[in-house]
Formats: structure tokens, C-alpha cells, sequence
């Protein structure tokens, strides 16, 4: 069974039931269904299937196409397993709502989880309707507000419930209506061109629902001062919901920030945040490969005074002055030269962009980050010695068994045990090179079909292969989680009900104690699944 | 002496064994044999002779039977004869080779084997003598560590300009090793290099071109590859914190039947006993 497909099967049954999971499953692992498919498939009844796919729908996981005029098409449904995956990552994100807007944001954040999407209005009723958080009314207002205008809460536009297939197989239409005979070559044109217009369409939803405040023309300078700092206002009539991407931007930055610091030291990665808070509002998509671009004066206006005296980098001394202390920008200009030299490629240069132009490198450093997991992982299981081993496959590329000997400086034996072991794991493979091909024979015995054999490291498969061994992974923790909890059904009930909920020392010691354990078996297993998370998100989405 | 004579001499020379013949760049050389020598080659039979003067011209790298065979062109059967009586008299030996330790190697009874036949510094009693090999990387690491972060009491984790220019080379490490004392035998730059190298595959140090940055590299200047001496730079020693251990940490990273276990298996999540031992830890 597909691993990604039993993982989202999973995500969805602990939110939704298991009606709905059993529909999300059969449509991922089937493609697109019509509902006469889902029924047959599910055997569930269509009553039942309409209400679940009303439920994904709201959540952003399903997709239809709409029936087109005079056309009898029936409605096809698609669910979306990088949807679902996301929901993954609530708890990280509403850590980040609490750092950046407290309980206010995570507030918020919760209700766009439960609910899918909400207008404004919902908000407010919510709000009111609670009798703690009453009075907080317009505080909810402006973090909602404040939210929407950093894009990490977007407006639902009805081209969203619109999969990606669809909305290209429309786009691919109306383009090749322009032409009258298609040639190959136009063909793939029109594909192309197709692409790139669903791609920008996408791209250009950023601001909607969102509009300038109206300004009272009589007391303009009041109002200009309003203007200026809240840039735009919500739209009552909008739906909104999370923005994963941006999010994923934030956890993204935050990676790299840190694998600076590890690399060279804390102010390093100050200054990476520092390049960050520059760009802040112009990174858009995750899959850029360069930040926007920064000179060190941009940074050492943003880094704080204190940071740059700490006086932890050596630099060389000044050949005229040699007693002087160095400036603020020479500080920064050494640390961006140890960023970009750095192995692993933080920065680097953009001269065509002007003198003295630096931006963040992600194309090297999705690259390295992933290496340094799939190192981390090999050491881990295997041991040291193999770990070398399969760094000296990869940075040399393919190699005979006696070099990697000698390279490795293990003796052969080991060599040959350890190449077998990561053969057997599927971390190397070999490829089998016939003697008479080569220009000079390794030995003077022309028997044919004598062979040598290269051993070498296949990147991008295994780095899939982990990935599905990650998703795997979490599936396996999340349907134990379910059964930790079925065996405790007992003990929920009683938590449950409206008396304990009051007073939670009715209940005796034993059942204390049990739900001590419970407490901690539920931890443990929600601990692992985070940092699971994070790995896939730097296999994945980075 | 003029050249028919000269012929007829080096004919019977030939003959005793007292001279042999090579070829230089295409020409025809004559090198005298040590008088020993040839007493000990005139004493022997055709094949004896011939068997002994290919292992001589091998000298101390040592010849496989296999190539002296064909050199020779003699027979299996008449080879071995040959070769057990010259090993009853001493004239030769078999030494094994590190790196096939299933050929037999002989060479005259007097030549040490060479470096590469036993291995060089590394190898002790035909053996790679890995705690060896172990404790001179970590005093290598030790060193290069000090070298390549500043001393600065204030601040833990100081660091050193792109420009500076005063990390370890090969050369530095070298004295350093030979100062202390702590190998016994001679180490070569070259070894020093190769285990740096391995160091460098275990992540633990870098290596640096030292040329400046920017600068084209003038390695035409240089003659050979002797010249180009690369620095090496510790790499900072700290936890990750890049989820490297969330495979590892959950059973089914270590778990023997991972591919196994399914949901509705015999090993199941549901009733897999690693984790309930992981759970209850």
C-alpha cells in the first residue's frame, strides 16, 4: 500500500472519523473518482460520502472540477496528500502564532484548523459568543488583520477548489484554441505557456480579499497616520485560511539560521537572520533559489551594537593602523566572506546585480542540509567507519573496491563487509564494468566475462527511498498512538465526563497514576512525530 | 678491442653468468653481475638459472609465480623443482604481500621487501594496525583543533576571518606528530596526508586551498604536485540541531522487520513489542 496514502489516511481518521478517512483513502490511492466510484469503492452510502466530502472540501484536502455548461461531465473529486501532510505540522505552527501574536494568535490559528476557513464575521461571533475573551474583541480584529497583510493567512478563492490538474487542462484548451493546426513542436509550446499562466494566476492571489480602508477626507492627517500603519483592511466577505507556504518559508529560514550557527557560530547566524528580516517581504515562494539580494550595510543596519563587539572573529589587522580596532563594516563584511566560503554555501555573491551584493544560497544549501541527514542517519545506524565510506563514494563517484580500501584506510576485510552491508540497506549500488572495454586489461587473463565491479551512490533514490521510510514511520507511530488510545477508552470516559472535567480528584490513585502514563506515552509518541516532521521537511519541501 | 671481439667476449660472459643484458630506451645495455652471484647462478642448472636471474632482476618489489612464469616460459611442474631447491639453499624467499596475501611473492633471500610489498606505516605483521592508525588521528584532530579556532576567554565560540592564513598544512602536522613522539616509526608528508584525508571523510576536518580567495591558482609555476600544501581546518564539534537522530530514536528506525510490519500482519504497530518498551522507558 502506498505509504504516503496510508499516512494521510491516518492524519485524517484522528481528525475527522473514520467515514471520512475511508473516502480521503480511496480517492488517494485511486486518483480521481466520480461519486459513483466512491460509493463502490467504499460501500458506504452516498449520503454519507456527500457529507465527508463537504468536510474535506471546507478543510482545503479535496478538489472537484465543476461541471461545465452543455457539456454532461460528470464531477470528479482529487484529494491533495501534500494538504494533508501539512496538517502534520499544527503544533509547530501554533508555536510560531504564540511567539509572534500570543494567545490571540493561537486562538486564531486553532479556529482556522477546526473550521477549514473563516470570514472575519466568524471570528468576531466566535469571540463573542465566549465569555472569557469578550472584551479582546478588536485585539482579535487586528491580529487577524495583522496576519492577512504578512500573508500567513490567504483569502479562498473558488479557483482553489480547483486542482491544479484541472485548472491546466483548462489552461492547455484556450491556449490551443489560438491555433488552427498544432504541430509537435506547438504542441509543447502550448503546454508550456499553460503551465506558466496556471503558475502565475496562482501567484497573483497573494492580496486578495484584502482593501485599503476608506479615508475620510476631512480629518486627512489623522487618517494618514492610520493609513500608514495598517496598510489594508479585511474583507467581511472573504473566507481565509492558513498559508502553509508561508510558514514553511519561516521554518525554513529558521533551519538554515541554525545549521549557521552550528557551522560557525551564533553571530553567524545572526547575521543570516539579519539577511532574512531584509527580504523579509519579497520571498514568496519556497522554491526560490536565492534570497533577495543585500550589501553589508543593509545588514549592519538591522544587526544590533552589542552583537558586533562581541569581538568574536579575528580578522586580520589593519596594515597601516595595526593597534585599531575594526569597524562595524568590516565586521560584517568578514562574516559574509566565512559564510560564503564556507563548504556548505550560505551565501554567496551577486555581481550582476551590483558591487558588493550578497544573497543567500538555497539551491547549495537544500543540497547540503539533506546530505548532512542522510550522513547523520548512516553514522547512527551503521557506525563511523561505513559512514566514511559512503562519503568517499559520494564526493569521488564511482570507485573500485581496493581504492575505497585504501582511501578508507580500513582493512579489506572490512571494507568488503561494510560496502555489503550498505549494499544490502540499498545505500550504494554496483555497477559491473566488462574487462575488454577497457583500453588497458587488469590482468593479463583475457578470459571473457571477467569483469571489474564500481561500487557508487545513487543520491536522489535513496533520498526518496528515506522519505517514504519517514512516512512510513510516522504511520506506524500515529496508528500505535490510535491504539494507546482505544486500550485507555475506559479511562477517556471517565475524564470525559462533566463532574471529573470539574474536579479531577475524584478520580483515585490508580487512575492518577494511569493517566501520568498515559500522558507520557502520548508525549513520547507526539515528540517523535515533530521531529519526523522536520526531516521530511527538509527532504521534501526545502 | 674492436667489435668482433668484443662480441666474443661478452658472449662467453653471457654464458657464465657474469654479465646480462637489458634494454634501455631501445638500446642494449650490459650490467656486471656481482661475482657472487654468478658463482651461485653457474652452479645451478638452465632453469635454476633462469628462475633466479628473473627473481634478481625483480628486486626488492619481489616476483609472483604466475609472472615468472611466463616470463621464464618454463613449465608448472619444472618451476616448482626449481624454486624448492633454491629455497632449500637459501637463495631466495617467499614473502606475502599485503595487499594479495594469497600469492607468494619471492625475492632473493637478502633483499627486505619493499614498502609496498609490506604495506608501509600502516601495516604492522602484514596487518592493518588500526589502534595505531586511531590514536595518531586523534592527536592529529587535537592539534588541528587548537590551530583553528582563536583563544578568546569571553566568548565560547570565536572564529577566525576568511582570510586568515595560518592553519595547519600537511607539513606542520607532520613535525607536530614527530615532536611528540608518539609514533615509533618514520612517517612520510604523504602518509600525514592520506590520514588527514580520512579524517576529512569523517567530517571532522576540512581541507582549504591555500590560495587566496579569488586568486587563479599559478599551478603552472609549481613543479608537480609536491608543492601544493593544503591547509586543514577543524570542524566545530556541536549537537546537531538538525533532526539527524529522529529516524533513530523511534524503534522503527533500528527495527529488524521495518519492511515487514504491516497493519494488518502478524508485526503490526499495534502489537509491536519495541515499542512497548520504548514507551514504557
Amino acid at each position: 500500500m502506498s505509504q504516503q496514502a496510508r499516512l494521510c489516511r491516518e492524519i485524517i481518521e484522528e481528525e475527522f472519523g473514520p467515514f471520512v478517512a475511508k473516502v480521503a483513502h480511496q480517492i488517494l490511492l485511486k486518483g480521481r473518482l466520480t461519486l459513483p466510484d466512491i460509493v463502490r469503492f467504499t460501500k458506504l452510502t452516498p449520503k454519507q460520502i456527500r457529507e465527508s466530502l463537504v468536510v474535506l472540501i471546507q478543510h482545503g484536502l479535496a478538489f472537484f472540477t465543476e461541471a461545465v455548461e452543455g457539456q454532461k461531465e460528470q464531477t470528479h473529486y482529487q484529494v491533495s496528500a501534500e494538504q494533508t501532510l501539512m496538517r502534520l505540522r499544527m503544533p509547530a505552527i501554533m508555536q510560531v502564532a504564540e511567539e509572534r501574536w500570543e494567545e490571540i494568535g493561537v486562538d486564531i490559528c486553532r479556529l482556522l484548523f477546526i473550521h477549514g476557513r473563516m470570514k472575519i464575521g466568524g471570528v468576531r461571533d466566535w469571540v463573542k459568543g465566549d465569555s472569557k475573551r469578550k472584551d479582546k474583541m478588536d485585539q482579535y480584529i487586528k491580529a487577524f488583520t495583522k496576519m492577512a497583510n504578512e500573508h500567513y493567512i490567504i483569502a479562498v478563492l473558488p479557483e482553489h477548489s480547483r486542482s491544479a490538474v484541472d485548472r491546466y487542462l483548462e489552461a492547455e484548451q484556450k491556449e490551443s484554441e489560438k491555433y488552427t493546426i498544432t504541430t509537435a513542436k506547438e504542441i509543447q509550446a502550448i503546454k508550456k505557456s499553460a503551465l506558466e499562466s496556471v503558475e502565475a494566476e496562482y501567484g497573483m492571489l497573494e492580496n486578495a480579499g484584502l482593501k485599503r480602508k476608506a479615508i475620510d477626507a476631512i480629518s486627512s492627517a489623522h487618517k494618514r497616520m492610520a493609513v500608514e500603519i495598517e496598510d489594508m483592511e479585511v474583507d467581511e466577505k472573504i473566507y481565509f485560511h492558513i498559508n502553509y507556504e508561508r510558514f514553511n518559508i519561516l521554518f525554513r529560514n529558521n533551519s538554515v539560521m541554525d545549521y549557521a550557527i552550528e557551522r560557525i557560530n551564533r553571530t553567524a547566524g545572526q547575521i543570516v537572520k539579519a539577511f532574512f528580516e531584509h527580504g523579509k517581504n519579497k520571498i514568496r515562494s519556497l522554491h526560490e533559489n536565492d534570497s533577495p539580494s543585500a550589501t553589508p550595510m543593509h545588514i549592519a543596519n538591522i544587526i544590533p551594537q552589542d552583537v558586533i563587539d562581541q569581538g568574536d572573529i579575528v580578522l586580520q589587522p589593519d596594515l597601516i593602523n595595526p593597534g585599531k580596532k575594526p569597524s562595524v563594516q568590516d565586521i560584517i563584511t568578514g562574516y559574509i566572506t566565512l559564510l560564503k566560503i564556507d563548504s556548505a554555501g550560505f551565501v554567496r555573491s551577486r555581481d550582476e546585480l551590483g558591487s558588493s551584493q550578497y544573497s543567500i544560497n538555497f539551491l547549495k544549501l537544500r543540497e547540503n542540509m539533506k546530505r548532512k541527514l542522510l550522513e547523520g542517519l548512516v553514522r547512527e545506524k551503521m557506525g563511523v567507519a561505513t559512514c566514511r565510506i559512503l562519503r568517499i563514494l559520494i564526493e569521488k563517484g564511482k570507485l573500485d573496491e581496493s581504492q575505497v580500501q585504501k582511501l578508507a584506510m580500513l582493512p579489506p576485510k572490512d571494507t568488503r563487509e561494510k560496502l555489503a552491508l550498505l549494499n544490502l540497506r540499498g545505500f550504494v549500488e554496483i555497477q559491473a564494468n566488462r574487462l575488454d572495454v577497457n583500453e588497458v586489461p587488469r590482468t593479463a587473463d583475457r578470459a571473457p566475462g571477467r569483469s571489474f565491479h564500481l561500487w557508487y551512490v545513487p543520491l536522489e533514490k535513496i533520498y526518496e527511498e528515506l522519505l517514504v521510510d519517514v512516512y512510513r514511520t510516522v504511520a506506524n507511530l500515529q496508528q500505535r498512538r490510535r491504539q494507546e488510545l482505544k486500550v485507555r477508552s475506559r479511562l477517556l470516559e471517565k475524564l470525559n465526563r462533566q463532574d471529573v472535567k470539574e474536579n479531577i480528584d475524584l478520580l483515585g490513585e490508580g487512575d492518577k497514576a494511569e493517566i501520568t502514563q498515559m500522558d507520557k506515552v502520548l508525549e513520547r509518541i507526539e515528540i517523535s512525530k515533530k521531529r519526523l516532521d522536520q526531516m521530511i521537511m527538509i527532504l521534501r519541501d526545502f | 678491442m674492436d667489435v668482433t671481439e668484443a662480441h666474443l667476449a661478452m658472449n662467453t660472459l653471457l654464458k657464465k653468468s657474469a654479465i646480462e643484458i637489458m634494454s634501455l630506451n631501445g638500446e642494449n645495455l650490459l650490467r656486471a653481475i656481482d661475482l657472487k652471484d654468478a658463482e651461485k647462478a653457474s652452479k645451478l642448472d638452465e632453469e635454476g638459472r633462469l628462475v633466479f636471474n628473473a627473481i634478481r632482476a625483480a628486486g626488492n618489489v619481489g616476483i609472483w609465480t604466475k609472472d615468472l612464469k611466463k616470463k621464464t616460459n618454463l613449465h608448472m611442474i619444472v618451476l616448482n623443482r626449481a624454486l624448492k631447491l633454491l629455497e632449500q639453499k637459501h637463495e631466495i624467499k617467499a614473502v606475502k604481500h599485503v595487499k594479495f596475501p594469497t600469492r607468494k611473492i619471492y625475492m632473493l633471500f637478502n633483499t627486505t621487501p619493499s614498502s609496498e610489498v609490506t604495506g608501509g606505516a600502516w601495516y604492522t605483521d602484514q596487518e592493518l594496525d588500526t589502534d595505531f592508525i586511531d590514536s595518531l588521528k586523534a592527536a592529529c584532530l587535537k592539534y588541528i583543533t587548537a590551530r583553528s579556532f582563536p583563544r578568546n576567554e569571553t566568548v565560547r565560540d570565536a572564529v577566525f576571518g576568511a582570510d586568515h592564513e595560518h592553519y595547519p598544512t600537511a607539513t606542520e602536522v607532520r613535525r607536530f606528530i614527530t615532536e611528540s613522539r608518539i609514533s615509533s616509526i618514520e612517517l612520510s608528508v604523504k602518509d600525514i596526508t592520506s590520514l588527514l584525508d580520512v579524517l576529512v571523510y569523517d567530517g571532522t576536518i576540512e581541507k582549504k586551498s591555500p590560495f587566496a580567495i579569488g586568486m587563479e591558482d599559478f599551478s603552472d609555476e609549481e613543479d608537480g604536485d609536491e608543492n601544493v600544501q593544503w591547509s586543514y581546518k577543524a570542524v566545530r564539534k556541536t549537537t546537531s540541531r538538525l533532526p539527524v537522530e529522529a529516524l533513530t530514536e523511534v524503534p522503527c528506525g533500528r527495527c529488524q522487520v521495518f519492511t515487514f510490519c504491516s497493519e494488518n500482519g502478524p508485526v503490526s504497530p499495534f502489537n509491536c513489542e519495541y515499542f512497548k518498551v520504548w514507551l514504557d522507558w
